[in-house]
């Protein structure tokens, strides 16, 4: 047993090190000492802190202390978060209807669809055959509306829909007939219940960052305080330069960046790309390919989204930390999900939110 | 035939029942403090939550603070609940009955006459094998007993209509009309209630309602798929 515990652990530790070596050009001791260092002080996995660039030699101890890994946060997270309650926010379908009945602006809701059921909002009807579908499509929602699965993550199942001239429908893959795409949710074996919903646009000035008309959403950290004041922990904005219907990152894989935001101004910091090596990644003032510059760019709409993601933690309690994906559109902020398991931040955390999040 | 049947006859291979919630569907019904969020922002009443204590967390729902040890549970407790409160386990899969407590002096006192300080109490939430439990509003009743109950199921049509079932298998229309039989022996409000609370747990189309009728009018109580695996499992 503790074998076949060590090897898969032996095995990262191996690809850490020779990405490290290739990335940085460093001795194999060298890569090794650092990388059983990160793992013993705080508790990151091979893979992780390699991605998170903490072998690169110019990564001083300082920083390497005051980054957090995947595992401390999720520790974190689960002592200020009841499991049991975990599907307020990562069940999209009660995390829209919590935020709807609460008065928070979130992306209108048309339907549902999938292996597990549907429902039209408008008529109420039941959505749960490959007509009723064809009609829900031409009849109850706009001619363009996006489609992800109720329990998805990472952006993974999303598809944004587009309703074609006699009664096709473009999900991405070129003119289908609805009922082909029916059939496609309801044979996902990924997601067996998907959201069909408003396709929110971007503020023109977000839109500039980068010329994508992806969704590119704030993500705002809060977490309650004793006395049930709100306090933003983190925020960054994550940039869709990669191609995709969704803005996450994903670790990078994606090829979108994220980039800080100041939470005094809204102001941006440089825009983090993940390194083509896979060992950390890039800093550049300006967006990739478009050379559109976002360091130092003010975020609109940034006092709101903070009112916003103010108003909305509560709505959750108990649970006391959540990360909020806002989408800033032309007529203000609006919710796009909330998260229950939201990941570290690239860079450090401010003092007094690590301070805040990590005590016991 | 009545229409959980039909639905039941007319589930395809590879399909789940409809009385079975689908993964995406289950967080409705196994949490009531989900369900109670659902049904309480939606306005449909509900007994008041006053609160969640449990190991995994806590808060106020009449202060808005965090309730994560045991001072601060305890305060709560001592000073912001009513004299008569109810505590449940937020998990649905645990059938116990509601304990219901009554302020007498500086503590609780329960059905059995057995007195618990507001500290003693919180500790014993928070080490409690439940996760979760919610501190409830104790629903009056005519004289000293719990108030009485109706299991009522909805289910929803192809074409969005909602039709509710009593324990009886009678039908009863939206306007509580009986449609087969001629008595109503479900209470003709909370009817009523269940066939505007369905259409809030859609997709789940087949579910089976706990209604409490209270004198100040019926509350929901409980919500479960209707059929095989209902909320009775």
């Amino acid at each position: 047993m503790r074998l076949q515990r060590a090897l898969p652990e032996l095995a990262a530790l191996a690809r850490c090190v020779r990405g490290a070596r290739r990335a940085y050009g460093v001795g194999v001791v060298s890569a090794l000492r650092r990388a059983r260092e990160v793992r013993r002080d705080g508790a990151w996995t091979y893979d992780e802190a390699l991605a998170a660039g903490l072998l690169d030699p110019g990564c001083d101890a300082a920083t390497r202390r005051a980054l957090v890994s995947y595992s401390v946060l999720h520790a974190a997270q689960w002592r200020h978060n009841p499991l049991p309650l975990e599907p307020l926010t990562e069940n999209k379908l009660v995390c829209d209807r919590l935020l709807t009945a609460s008065g928070i602006p979130c992306p209108e809701l048309f339907g549902t669809v999938g292996r597990d059921g549907g429902g039209s909002a408008r008529t109420g009807a039941p959505v749960s055959d490959r007509a009723a579908f064809a009609r829900f499509l031409a009849e109850d929602v706009p001619d363009e509306v996006v489609i992800k699965p109720v329990e998805g993550l990472y952006g993974l199942g999303v598809r944004i829909v587009r309703r074609l001239p006699g009664g096709r429908v473009d999900a991405g893959d070129g003119p289908v007939d609805p009922r082909t795409l029916y059939d496609d949710l309801v044979a996902d074996a990924r997601f067996g219940l998907f959201l069909v919903q408003e396709r929110l646009r971007n503020h023109p000035e977000v839109a500039a960052l980068t010329g994508s008309d992806t969704l590119q959403t704030l993500r705002l950290c809060t977490f309650v305080r004793r006395d049930g004041s709100v306090h933003i922990l983190v925020g960054l904005v994550k940039l869709a330069v990669g191609t995709g219907p969704a803005d996450n990152y994903r670790s990078g894989e994606t090829g979108n960046g994220v980039a800080d935001v100041d939470l005094a101004d809204g102001r941006l910091g440089p825009l983090y790309v993940a390194a083509p090596s896979g060992a950390g990644f890039a800093a550049t003032p300006v967006a990739p390919g478009t050379g559109r510059r976002v360091e130092g760019v003010r975020l609109p709409l940034f006092r709101e989204s903070c009112a916003l993601a103010r108003r909305a933690a509560p709505v959750f309690l108990p649970m006391r930390t959540v990360g909020f994906d806002i989408g800033l559109t032309p007529s203000g902020p609006v919710v796009v999900e909330a998260n229950n398991y939201w990941g570290p931040p690239l860079t450090p955390m401010p003092a007094e939110s690590r301070a805040l999040l990590l005590a016991t | 035939m009545p229409a959980p049947i039909r639905l039941l006859r007319a589930r395809r291979p590879g399909r789940p029942a409809p009385g079975r919630p689908p993964s995406a569907l289950a967080p409705f019904t196994s949490e009531r403090l989900i369900l109670h969020r659902l049904l309480a922002t939606a306005g449909l009443p509900v007994p008041r939550l006053y609160g969640v204590i449990g190991p995994a967390g806590g808060h106020s729902a009449l202060s808005g603070r965090p309730l994560p040890d045991v001072d601060a549970a305890a305060a709560f407790l001592e000073g912001e609940v009513p004299d008569a409160i109810a505590l449940r386990p937020s998990e649905a899969a645990d059938r116990a009955p509601a304990r219901v407590l009554r302020r007498e002096g500086d503590a609780f006192t329960d059905a059995a006459g057995v007195r618990v300080t507001p500290a003693r109490l919180a500790l014993e939430l928070l080490r409690a094998p439940a996760a979760l439990t919610m501190v409830l509003e104790a629903l009056a009743a005519p004289g000293d007993g719990a108030p009485a109950t109706r299991d009522l199921t909805s289910v929803v049509a192809a074409d969005g209509r909602v039709t509710v079932y009593d324990g009886h298998g009678r039908t009863h229309s939206r306007h509580h009309r009986p449609r087969r039989g001629g008595a109503v022996p479900a209470d003709a409000e909370a009817v009523a209630l269940v066939a505007a609370a369905a259409p809030r747990l859609m997709p789940l189309r087949a579910v089976r309602w706990t209604v409490a009728l209270t004198p100040g009018g019926p509350r929901l109580l409980e919500a479960g798929p209707a059929g095989a695996g209902g909320a009775d499992r």
